[in-house]
C-alpha cells in the first residue's frame, strides 16, 4: 500500500506493525488523526512514510515544476527529540535516494542555516512550538507556509497540559486558515483523555481518526522492601537509607536509570551512591535540568554507547530519545502519577518484546503501599488525564503581537481563527477586544494624551511599526518562564549549569555546596555568574530548586485508596507490600482504625502540642492543602480558633491549642458541598497565590522582559518585577483579563478546585469513622512530622502584618 | 480609616530626623521634608515602550505628597534624586501643576541617575537642582550613598530602594521597604509606588527600620 515503506522495511528486514499500516492508509486517504503507540515501536515511521507517500503521489499529479515549498512541519517538545527525528528521517531519504529534504530548526540553529531554510525551504522542517511562532513573526510567512500539507505534533500529550499546547493550538488555527486542506497528525502516549486530546489538536470540525496500537509493553514492577520494618522511617522523602538495596540491582543490570523527583534529591543520591561504591566514579553520572547542556549531552551520548552503569536523573530524562542499553529503571520515592511512572518504566527494555523492568523504591513506610497501588493501576489500565489550559490570555496577547510584527492581522479574521481553538472557544468579542485594547492602547480607560505604543491599526490591519518593539518581542516569544538563574562556572570559564539566584545569594565566598555531583567552593559572584572551584570537602549545602514537588494525581490517589482497602482481606504473600506492612497496619488498627473505601477516617488526638484532628482523604497534597483550609474555615465559624496545618499525600492535620468541635461540625455538615466555592474563596488567601501565578503571565504577555538567561539586562530602565505590576493592576484595573487569568489559574491548577470539589462530593456520600486514639498513630505520625506547616489564617495582609509587628515589638 | 501614625525618631548628634511610615524623612529643626526616588513618569515611560501598565488619571504619588505637605507643612522639600524616571511625558505636566500649588515651598533636587531631563526643562520649574545639599553642620544630602565622607557628618541618601525580608510564623515571608542606617549613612526607602525593593543583607552594626503601613519599627 505504501511503496516507500514496503521497500524500506524489506531492506531493513522488518515487517510493519498493524498500527503502522493503518496509519499509512489513513494518511493516504487524506485523513488527519492521532496515533497512540508505545515508544520504541516505530511511531515516527508510521507517520513519516505517510508523509513521503503523499508528497510523491501529489508531485506525480502536479507534474509542472514549481518552486519548492514547505510540505511538512514536524513539531516536538524537545530539541533532543527534534534532532533524533531529523536524523531518523534523513536516513530514510538517504536509503531510498529520495530528493525529499529535511531541515532542523531549533533554538540552537545558526542564523545562517535559518536564512537558507527561509530562502530555499526544505520539504520538511523539524522544529519546536516556539520556533513556529518565531517563523510567524517573519515577513513572508504566509507564502512560506502556503503549500504546507502536514503538521505533525509529536508527544502531544506532553505539550497539551502546558501553555506550549496553547502555542500549538494557535499556530494550527493560523496554518489551517492558510491551508484549508491541512492534515494534522498527533503522536501521543496513552493518557486518560485521548479522545479529548484528539479533538483539541484536530479541531471540532475535523473528525480525523484515532489509531491505537495493540502492542502492550510488558512491565514488571517490583517494590524494594527494606530489611526490617521497625527501622524504616515513618516519614521522610529522600530514601537514601535504601541506597544499599539498589547496588546489587545496578550491578546485575547492563545500564540503570534512577529517577528522583527533585534535582536536589538527585544530587544527594549521586553522592550517596559514590560514598557506598567509590570505585563507581566515572561509571555513574548525574542528569538534571539545571546542568549545562554540555554535561547533559555527554551523559546522553554515554548512555547510548552503554558506557555508563547508572544515571541518576529527574524528569529531564522522562521524554525523548531512547537509550537502548538501558534495561532497568528505579523510581525513587512516589512517582506521584501513573502516567509518569509508566513513562519512566518505558525508558527500559527497548528491544521489541523486551520486558520493561522497573523497581519502586519507597522512602517511608506508608509509601510502600504506593507500590501495590501502582501495580493495581497498571493492571486496571488507569491513567491520568492531561488538563489543557483554557483562556490563556497571556499567550493570546503574545500571539497577536507576533502576527502584528510580520504581516499584520485583521481583527475579525483573527477573532474567528482564535475562537476556533479549544483554548479560546469561550472567548467573547468583548474579551477579544480587550486584548486588542491592551496591545494598541495599553488597556482600557485611558486619556487621549497617553503615549502608549505597541501595535497600531493601519487601515484595519494591526501592525507593529517600531523595530525596537519588534526586536524585544522576538526575544520574548514562548511560554517557558524561568527564575532568575545564576550560571555556575569554574575560573577557567567552564560552565557547569545554573542555580536559582536566591540559593547563591545565601552563600558567602568560601562556602561549599554540592552541584553537578561535585563539592564546590564559591569564590565570588560576578553579575549573574557564580565562580567556583573544586573543593575536597565533604560538607556543603545542597541547592534546592523551586517548584520541584508535584502532588499525587487523582488516579493514583484512587488506586491508593483501593490498595489500602485490601487490608481488610486476608493478607497473603501475593501482596508483598501489604504483607510487609502488616505489623504497621495492626498497630494502626489497635490504636485507631484502618481506612476503608466508602468511609472517611478521621482521628482526634490530644498530645502535649495541643488538639489534633487528622483526616485521610488520600487525594494528594495540593487538594489536601485546599481542603484543610476550607475545613479550618468551617470549624472556625463554630468557634474562633487558630489552626496550624500540615499535609501530606495521604491526609492532613489541623492543630489547635483548644479542643476542636469536630462532632458538632460533622453534624452541621463539615464536608457538605453547599457553599463550597464560597468557602474556598473565604477560607483561602488566593491573592498571594495569584500574585505568584502572575509572574509567568506577566512575562508571557510581554510586561516583564526576560532577556537572555545569564546575560546582564540592557533594558534596566524598563524593568519592574511582576509583583509590582500585580499590585498596580489590582489597584487601578482590577477587572483586567490577565489579572483574572491569574486567579483562574490558581483555582484550576494550584487548588485544583475541580478535583477538590469532586473530593468533597465523594466524601459527602461516605460514612465518617471518627476515632479518638490516645497517641499518634502510624498514619498520623508522618503528617505530624511534616516540616512544612502552614498557619490557617483567614486574615488579610494588613492583619498578618500587624501580627508580625507585634512579634517584632516584643 | 486613619490609624494613628507612629513615627520613629532618629537622632544624629543634635539633629532629629523623623522616619515616617509614608517613607519620607522629616527634619523638624529645618522644617524640611526629604523624599527619595519618586520615579515619576515611570508608568508613562513603560507605556511608551509598549509595556502596558495601568496609568491612573492622577499620580497616586503626587496625591500622597499633597497629603504629606498638608500634614507636615514643610518650608523645604528635598527630592533625593530619581524624581523623574524618563524623558518628558504627560506625568511631567502633572508634576509642574503640583509644584505650582506650593509657591512658598523651596523644592530642591539632588540629581540622580534617572534624572535625564535637560537643565533647560528643569529651569522652567521651581526646582533647584544641586549635586548635594548641606543641611546644618552635620547633614549632607545626596542621591547615591557617599563613599568618602567628612568625618562626623551623616549622609542621607536614596538610590538603593532598600528593603528587608522578615520571616513570620508559619513560614511566611514578608518583604518590606525600610530605612537603613549604618555608620555615617542613612538610606531612605523609595517613595514611588512603581519602585521595587532591593533586599539588603544584614551587616553588623547596621540598623534596619522596616516600614509598616502605619508604623516604622526597628530591628
Amino acid at each position: 500500500m505504501n511503496s516507500f515503506a514496503d521497500a524500506w522495511f524489506s531492506n531493513e528486514g522488518w515487517t510493519a506493525h498493524a498500527f503502522q499500516k493503518k496509519t499509512w492508509s489513513a494518511m493516504a486517504n487524506g485523513n488527519s488523526g492521532l496515533l497512540n503507540a508505545p515508544t520504541g515501536y516505530g511511531k515516527t515511521m508510521a507517520i513519516w512514510f505517510g508523509v513521503l507517500h503523499h508528497y510523491y503521489i501529489q508531485r506525480k499529479v502536479k507534474k509542472g515544476k514549481s518552486e519548492r515549498k514547505l510540505h511538512c512541519l514536524w513539531i516536538t517538545p524537545l530539541r533532543a527529540l527534534s534532532s533524533e527525528i531529523y536524523q531518523a528521517t534523513n536516513i530514510v531519504s538517504d536509503d531510498l535516494a529520495l530528493d525529499y529534504q529535511i531541515g532542523l530548526r531549533t533554538g540552537d540553529t545558526s542564523t545562517k542555516v535559518r536564512q537558507q531554510q527561509k530562502k530555499k525551504p526544505p520539504q520538511a522542517l523539524v522544529t519546536t512550538p516556539e520556533s513556529v511562532h518565531i517563523l510567524f513573526a517573519g515577513k513572508g510567512y504566509t507564502d512560506y507556509f502556503s503549500e504546507l500539507e502536514f503538521v505533525i505534533v509529536d508527544e502531544w500529550h506532553e505539550l497539551m497540559g502546558s501553555k506550549r499546547g496553547v502555542l500549538i493550538e494557535l499556530a494550527l488555527s493560523r496554518l489551517k486558515a492558510l491551508n484549508p486542506k491541512l492534515k494534522i497528525w498527533g503522536i501521543s502516549a496513552t493518557i486518560g483523555n485521548l479522545e479529548e486530546a484528539q479533538e483539541i489538536l484536530l479541531g471540532t470540525e475535523n473528525a480525523g481518526v484515532l489509531i491505537k496500537s495493540a502492542i502492550k509493553k510488558k512491565i514488571q514492577i517490583e517494590t524494594l522492601l527494606p530489611e526490617v520494618l521497625e527501622r524504616f522511617p515513618w516519614a521522610g522523602h529522600l530514601g537514601v537509607h535504601m541506597a544499599a538495596t539498589v547496588i546489587p540491582i545496578i550491578e546485575k543490570s547492563q545500564s540503570t536509570l534512577l529517577f528522583t523527583n527533585t534535582r536536589s534529591q538527585a544530587e544527594i543520591w549521586y553522592r550517596q551512591l559514590l560514598e557506598l561504591k567509590p570505585d563507581w566514579a566515572g561509571a555513574i553520572a548525574l542528569h538534571h535540568g539545571s546542568l549545562s547542556n554540555e554535561i547533559r549531552v555527554w551523559v546522553e551520548a554515554a548512555l547510548h554507547e552503554g558506557s555508563l552503569k547508572a544515571v541518576i536523573c529527574t524528569s529531564s530524562l522522562d521524554l525523548g530519545v531512547d537509550f537502548r542499553p538501558v534495561d532497568t529503571v528505579v523510581q525513587i520515592g512516589s512517582p506521584k502519577g501513573i502516567a509518569r511512572f509508566l513513562q519512566r518504566a518505558g525508558r527500559s527494555g527497548h528491544q521489541p518484546g523486551a520486558l520493561s523492568r522497573v523497581y519502586f523504591l519507597p522512602t517511608h513506610s506508608l509509601e510502600i503501599m504506593e507500590g501495590a497501588s501502582l501495580k493495581y493501576a497498571v493492571k486496571e489500565g488507569m491513567m491520568e488525564k492531561r488538563i489543557p489550559y483554557v483562556r490563556s490570555f497571556d499567550v493570546l496577547i503574545q500571539y497577536l503581537v507576533t502576527l502584528a510584527i510580520s504581516e499584520g492581522f485583521k481583527a475579525e479574521e483573527a477573532y474567528r481563527e482564535v475562537k476556533s481553538t479549544h483554548c479560546f472557544s469561550s472567548i467573547t468579542t468583548d474579551e477579544f477586544n480587550e486584548c486588542l485594547l491592551m496591545i494598541t492602547k495599553g488597556g482600557r480607560s485611558l486619556g487621549a494624551y497617553d503615549e502608549f505604543h505597541k501595535v497600531v491599526a493601519e487601515e484595519g490591519v494591526f501592525k507593529v511599526t517600531s523595530r525596537r518593539i519588534a526586536h524585544r518581542h522576538m526575544l520574548n516569544i514562548g511560554t517557558i518562564v524561568s527564575d532568575a538563574m545564576m550560571q555556575v562556572k569554574f575560573m577557567s570559564g567552564k560552565f557547569l549549569g545554573t542555580i536559582e539566584e536566591w540559593f547563591i545569594s545565601r552563600l558567602k565566598p568560601g562556602d561549599t555546596f554540592w552541584f553537578s555531583g561535585r563539592n564546590l567552593e564559591l569564590i565570588k559572584v560576578r553579575e549573574m555568574q557564580a565562580l567556583v572551584r573544586n573543593s575536597s570537602g565533604k560538607k556543603g549545602a545542597i541547592p534546592s530548586w523551586m517548584g520541584g514537588r508535584l502532588p499525587l494525581s487523582a488516579d493514583l490517589g484512587a488506586a491508593l485508596r483501593h490498595a489500602m482497602d485490601s487490608v481488610h482481606q486476608p493478607i497473603t504473600k501475593s501482596n508483598p507490600e501489604l504483607h510487609f506492612l502488616k505489623p504497621l497496619f495492626l498497630k494502626q488498627k489497635e490504636l485507631s482504625a484502618l481506612p476503608e473505601e466508602g468511609t472517611l477516617l478521621m482521628e482526634s488526638i490530644q498530645t502535649k502540642y495541643g488538639y489534633h484532628l487528622f483526616v485521610y482523604p488520600f487525594e494528594g497534597k495540593f487538594v489536601h492543602e485546599g481542603m484543610a483550609a476550607v475545613i479550618a474555615y468551617r470549624l472556625s465559624k463554630i468557634k474562633a480558633a487558630t489552626f496550624s496545618i500540615a499535609t501530606n499525600e495521604y491526609g492532613f492535620e489541623l492543630l489547635s491549642d483548644s479542643p476542636i468541635p469536630v462532632e458538632e461540625a460533622l453534624e452541621l455538615g463539615l464536608f457538605f458541598t453547599d457553599n463550597l466555592m464560597a468557602d474556598i474563596r473565604l477560607g483561602i488567601n488566593t491573592t498571594e497565590m495569584a500574585r505568584r501565578r502572575f509572574r509567568d503571565i506577566a512575562s508571557i504577555a510581554g510586561l516583564v522582559f526576560q532577556g537572555y538567561p545569564g546575560k546582564p539586562m540592557k533594558t534596566k530602565h524598563l524593568q519592574a518585577n511582576s509583583s509590582l505590576f500585580f499590585s498596580v493592576f489590582e489597584d487601578y484595573d482590577p477587572g483586567n483579563l490577565l489579572l483574572r487569568q491569574a486567579y483562574d489559574e490558581v483555582m484550576d491548577f494550584q487548588l485544583e478546585s475541580a478535583r477538590m470539589y469532586a473530593a468533597f462530593v465523594r466524601i459527602s456520600t461516605h460514612a465518617i469513622n471518627l476515632t479518638f486514639p490516645d497517641k499518634l498513630t502510624p498514619f498520623s505520625f508522618p503528617i505530624f512530622a511534616e516540616s512544612f506547616r502552614e498557619k490557617y489564617s483567614n486574615e488579610d495582609w494588613q492583619t498578618r502584618l500587624s501580627k508580625l509587628k507585634e512579634r517584632l515589638e516584643k | 480609616m486613619t490609624a494613628p501614625v507612629s513615627i520613629m525618631d532618629f537622632y544624629y548628634k543634635e539633629e532629629l530626623i523623623q522616619l515616617l511610615p509614608e517613607k519620607v524623612a522629616f527634619l523638624p529643626g529645618h522644617q524640611m521634608m526629604v523624599v527619595a526616588d519618586l520615579h515619576l513618569g515611570k508608568a508613562s515611560h513603560f507605556r511608551k515602550a509598549g509595556i502596558m501598565i495601568p496609568l491612573p488619571n492622577v499620580s497616586p504619588d503626587l496625591l500622597k505628597m499633597d497629603e504629606l505637605i498638608d500634614k507636615l507643612n514643610p518650608s523645604t522639600v528635598v527630592f533625593l534624586g530619581d524624581l523623574f524616571h524618563s524623558s518628558l511625558n504627560k506625568e511631567w505636566e502633572e508634576l509642574k501643576d503640583f509644584l505650582r500649588k506650593y509657591p512658598m515651598i523651596r523644592f530642591v533636587l539632588t540629581k540622580g541617575n534617572h534624572d535625564i531631563l535637560s537643565p533647560k526643562v528643569m529651569e522652567n520649574t521651581s526646582i533647584e537642582v544641586v549635586d548635594e545639599l548641606e543641611v546644618g553642620n552635620d547633614l549632607l544630602l545626596t542621591h547615591e550613598p557617599m563613599i568618602d565622607l567628612e568625618e562626623d557628618k551623616l549622609n542621607i541618601s536614596g538610590h538603593i530602594h532598600p528593603g528587608v525580608m522578615i520571616k513570620g510564623k508559619g513560614r511566611q515571608l514578608f518583604r518590606l521597604p525600610c530605612f537603613y542606617y549604618h555608620e555615617q549613612s542613612l538610606i531612605l526607602p523609595a517613595f514611588g509606588k512603581l519602585t521595587g525593593l532591593y533586599i539588603l543583607k544584614e551587616i553588623a552594626g547596621a540598623k534596619i527600620y522596616p516600614v509598616f503601613p502605619d508604623e516604622v519599627l526597628v530591628i
